[in-house]
């Protein structure tokens, strides 16, 4: 409407607009959540909610422990992993907000985690 | 959407648009230009007056009607006058006994007649008396121009400055509508979850896009930003 060189150039430093898909965050925050927990991305659900005008995210996914017997050979084995599953949990939830929000750009206000399940991981030391 | 009674006649009240319309070059297309209306030599004073015939609506049907009305009423009573005076039976009703009926209205009547002749008369009076009375704004404003009269819908302007306000918030189409009455722009715009957006910068953009269409009457922006975002978009 306005043939004004102002407005014109207001246009062509914010031409275009860019979405990032729903199912991008949630390949996104089911990529973060595998790593955070150790389990295969494609084992994670993600769904997201809106919290306020920013991003909850809900998670539920298994977690990789290791196999009791491990344990019980050498205790000192659950700290290694980072301690009792809800240790990890918790500390899980600030690693995927800062992870996704850090590669998707939204603002996460929100994460919940819910263990599904637990994946028993034999082989060697973790980390 | 009629928050503006006093606009005028039906469906004159205010025109809403989504952004939608905009991308697909609405923005323009529905601008009514008078442009070359005017009789050669007819000068401001013609412009001004097509100008007001373009922004205001029409009172011909309702004088019309009113003028229909009250020659039958008086060609009836200069028939029945002139009956009674050369001593004539009546046409229809003489005078007298239709003054006395009308005095004595109430009685020997069905109620429900009377509701409903009743109804309908009041509803006739007030469609009279509101035409007459209200400015009967259409929702059309005037871009000034020096060589044209333009003429643009209300819908046209919401339609650009839905426009722009989505290119200020950066989001999809479907995220922005405006509200564009006699007085006010009502910007409504849901952000993207996760994406804070700032209320005065696409209030700034709206208005500078508003002040650069110059459209007069100028009404005032608002702009209520959603609480809720939408995901995903």
């Amino acid at each position: 409407m306005s043939g004004t060189a102002g407005a014109a150039a207001h246009r062509a430093a914010m031409a275009g607009h860019n979405r990032i898909s729903t199912q991008a965050l949630s390949s996104v925050a089911r990529a973060a959540a595998g790593e955070a927990l150790g389990v295969p991305p494609q084992d994670v659900r993600a769904e997201w909610s809106d919290d306020d005008g920013l991003l909850a995210l809900s998670l539920v996914a298994p977690i990789a422990v290791p196999s009791l017997t491990a344990v019980l050979r050498e205790p000192q084995r659950v700290a290694g992993v980072g301690g009792s599953i809800w240790d990890r949990a918790v500390a899980a939830k600030a690693q995927i907000l800062r992870r996704v929000t850090e590669l998707s750009g939204a603002q996460l206000s929100r994460v919940d985690i819910r263990i599904s399940g637990a994946a028993v991981r034999t082989g060697g030391r973790v980390r | 959407m009629s928050h503006d009674t006093a606009s005028g006649h039906a469906g004159h009240d205010s025109r809403s648009f989504g952004a939608g319309a905009a991308g697909s070059g609405a923005a323009g297309a529905g601008a009514a230009e008078a442009s070359g209306n005017a009789p050669f030599g007819a000068g401001a004073a013609g412009m001004e007056r097509i100008l007001h015939r373009e922004t205001h609506s029409s009172r011909a049907v309702a004088s019309a009607i009113a003028a229909v009305l009250v020659i039958v009423l008086c060609v009836c009573a200069l028939l029945e006058s002139a009956v009674r005076a050369i001593g004539q039976p009546p046409w229809l009703v003489d005078p007298e006994s239709a003054a006395e009926n009308i005095v004595a209205l109430p009685g020997g009547v069905p109620p429900l007649l009377l509701g409903v002749l009743g109804a309908v008369v009041a509803m006739a009076g007030l469609f009279f008396l509101l035409s007459a009375v209200l400015p009967g704004h259409r929702a059309r404003r005037l871009l000034r121009d020096r060589r044209a009269a333009v003429v643009v819908d209300d819908e046209v302007i919401a339609a650009a400055l839905a426009r722009r306000a989505r290119l200020a918030a950066n989001v999809t189409q479907q995220q922005v509508m405006v509200t564009v009455s006699r007085r006010e722009v009502l910007v409504n715009v849901r952000p993207t979850s996760g994406v804070p957006l700032s209320a005065d910068a696409v209030l700034a953009a709206v208005r500078e896009e508003l002040d650069a269409m110059a459209p007069s009457p100028s009404p005032e922006v608002r702009i209520n930003v959603a609480s809720a975002g939408v995901i995903g978009a």
